[in-house]
């Protein structure tokens, strides 16, 4: 750290009133003897010591805007909860239809033979051939 | 709610807190309420701070509420949550900052210490907006919040050395553009 380095700090710490006993001595040592310590000390107070009167007020406390912001805020984490199960559904659906679809296709058997029925005969069980028909009638 | 805190002690209170955001965790509105209304006031002002704007100071405050909440499973601490509120809203002033336009040249204000203060205020003001976001911010938290060194490290996730080496650079650039604006007149 350089001397000039040095010398920034230990203003600073006494602005602040962060100095040790012994860092608050070298500092009145300084400004006692030192002219060019004391008109740099000068500039700094005409200067950087003007920022803090610029500081903001805390604005006053406001119940309408904390629930507009908490609104807001609910909103985003749903928004985030959605974004985190989106692609997690939809993974899980495409992963389901595939599944299913894959049973299917190992399922189907293309070469497969008729069932051999050997002597079998077909037989006609419809009750609708017994109603009598026109002639039957005797017209 | 906030006035029963007036008679808890730090550790009480930082229990309690500690309670409330477990409770936004759970995504409870009341909760969510209670923590906006308890860091709202300081957010704004520590945003119109660095920003110098009142009205841009509370989108920021909204836009870190709205980040601080969304990503409070990376809080590992529940007592840390104000300083990570304020890191937040310090981090999305700077982006802010690097974001808009360099200013233009100070126009010369004459002998500055003779000037009013209302004059040597506007002065000030448009000093800080010469410096870069990195510089501005650092002093802003160390010369108006009061921070220390090691606060103002955290806040700006960097190195104490780095804090002090860009406090001594942007003391010596603001003295140097006060002096030239002043035409050294103390």
């Amino acid at each position: 750290m350089s001397r000039e380095s040095r010398r920034d700090l230990l203003i600073d710490k006494v602005r602040h009133g962060e100095a040790s006993r012994s860092e608050q001595a070298k500092f009145d040592r300084l400004m006692a003897n030192d002219p060019h310590f004391r008109q740099h000390v000068k500039e700094i107070e005409a200067s950087v010591g003007e920022i803090p009167h610029l500081s903001f007020a805390e604005v006053a406390p406001n119940q309408e805007r904390v629930e507009s912001i908490g609104r807001i805020v609910r909103i985003g984490i749903q928004q985030k909860r959605m974004e985190y199960w989106s692609p997690i559904l939809v993974g899980a659906i495409t992963a389901a239809v595939g599944f299913f679809a894959l049973l299917q296709v190992l399922a189907y058997q293309p070469d497969s033979q008729p069932v051999n029925l050997g002597n079998a005969k077909a037989e006609l069980t419809d009750e609708a051939n017994r109603l009598p028909t026109y002639s039957e009638t005797g017209r | 709610m906030i006035h029963q805190e007036v008679s808890l002690n730090r550790n009480e209170m930082a229990a309690l807190e500690r309670a409330w955001v477990a409770r936004c965790r759970q995504g409870d509105k009341q909760a969510i309420e209670f923590l906006i209304a308890k860091h709202r006031q300081r957010l704004v002002r520590i945003s119109a701070n660095i920003l110098r704007d009142q009205h841009e100071a509370e989108d920021v405050t909204q836009e870190a509420f709205l980040k601080g909440f969304r990503e409070i499973h990376r809080l590992r601490d529940d007592r840390a949550f104000s300083g990570y509120l304020y890191k937040i809203a310090v981090r999305l002033c700077m982006d802010r900052l690097r974001s808009r336009k360099p200013e233009g040249e100070i126009p010369d204000q004459g002998d500055g210490s003779n000037g009013s203060k209302i004059e040597t205020k506007i002065l000030v003001e448009r000093l800080l907006q010469q410096l870069t976001p990195d510089l501005r911010t650092t002093l802003v938290l160390r010369e108006m919040e009061q921070l220390s060194y090691d606060e103002v490290a955290d806040v700006m996730n960097v190195p104490v050395g780095t804090v002090r080496s860009r406090l001594h650079t942007a003391r010596a650039r603001f003295r140097e553009i006060w002096l030239e604006a002043t035409e050294g007149g103390l």
